[in-house]
């Protein structure tokens, strides 16, 4: 004789599983943008002052890559908007990357041209020169 | 004495279904499938924060670039990533960061081994990524290194509803929770107490 269960029919229950309010998610982002990931410093005392973005931009945040700079510089860029962040290089190759330092070993090389990422939060962007090079590295931001 | 605090492995995270909300800034995204995935990522000799994402500009040193897509999201290809654990089994070091900081301790750059993160006692990452820049670094010695990941993969479309359901929230640092608006919240508590109105009630056993 076939047996038969005497517990009851439990439905799937997603809403057991425990959740926020909406309202802190707000607060939590803001608290995010404000600590950042990048807030340790770094041993490079020649890197510019980190750039905090508050507004929407349609192209803003120029900065120049001073003559041979081979010890790599970085900006930090914080925005609580999705942006799209171009880099370009003028004249001189650039070895450029997003939250990592630029090694011999790992660089990527632009010239007279752009590399796009989207994001937001924090970030922070890595530069150098070849030697002897020089040229203009602009960070040109918009809106996503 | 054997340490193994992993015996929930795999059970601690949220198992997210086809049809449940992601919500990244003001947008909502359906997920349409789940695809879980245990991935082995081999990186060869002495790398410092080697990315693992598509963009990873290393040549001729491990595991070619169009191999790690998987390993980061990709809003504009429907893709959002959690990794949840990852394993070694080659005795050495490494080290891992997302973002620019160390991924174990906001201020250490703690390394794990085989015996703190072997392939059978893996350590948790659990994070998200939903852009290419959201991505795993390692830091490793001069060895071949296997690392084992396990990823799901949600493909997702965007979805110009509203929730209906608790959803999960993405946040740009790679951490995600469970949110509800107040009206879903107020549903699930009337609901939950049987009261008119909400609605049908869950059978208490």
């Amino acid at each position: 004789m076939a047996q038969t269960s005497t517990k009851p029919y439990k439905p799937f229950q997603p809403q057991q599983t425990p959740f926020l309010p909406e309202s802190i998610v707000e607060e939590l982002e803001d608290n995010i943008w404000k600590m950042g990931n990048l807030s340790k410093p770094q041993d490079y005392t020649d890197g510019p002052t980190p750039v905090r973005i508050e507004e929407v931009y349609d192209v803003q945040e120029r900065h120049a890559l001073a003559t041979n700079k081979t010890t790599p510089v970085y900006w930090d860029l914080q925005t609580n908007e999705p942006k799209e962040i171009r880099l370009q290089a003028d004249g001189a190759d650039h070895y450029v990357d997003f939250n990592r330092q630029i090694t011999s070993d790992s660089p990527k090389v632009f010239s007279n041209t752009n590399i796009i990422v989207k994001t937001r939060g924090t970030i922070r962007i890595w530069a150098k020169t070849v030697s002897a090079d020089t040229g203009t590295l602009r960070i040109l931001v918009f809106k996503r | 004495m054997s340490f193994t605090p992993y015996q929930i492995w795999k059970a601690a995270y949220p198992e997210l279904k086809a049809g449940e909300l992601f919500k990244i800034q003001n947008q909502y995204y359906m997920i349409i499938q789940v695809r879980h995935n245990r991935k082995a990522v081999t990186v060869i000799g002495s790398q410092t924060n080697y990315i693992l994402a598509l963009d990873n500009a290393s040549t001729g040193a491990g595991t070619a670039s169009t191999l790690l897509e998987s390993m980061t999201g990709n809003l504009n290809k429907n893709r959002i990533v959690h990794i949840e654990y990852v394993g070694i089994t080659v005795s050495d070091t490494p080290e891992f960061v997302w973002g620019t900081q160390p991924l174990q301790s906001k201020d250490v750059a703690d390394t794990i081994d085989t015996n703190l993160a072997g392939a059978s006692n893996p350590i948790e990452v659990d994070r998200w990524s939903y852009d290419q820049s959201m991505r795993l670094l390692v830091t490793q010695g001069n060895v071949t290194q296997v690392y084992y990941f396990d990823i799901v993969e949600y493909e997702i479309v965007a979805y110009s509803g509203q929730p209906t359901q608790p959803y999960w929230q993405l946040l740009s640092n790679g951490a995600g929770i469970y949110v509800a608006n107040e009206a879903i919240a107020a549903n699930i508590q009337a609901t939950n107490l049987g009261l008119p109105g909400s609605s049908k009630p869950i059978p208490r056993q």
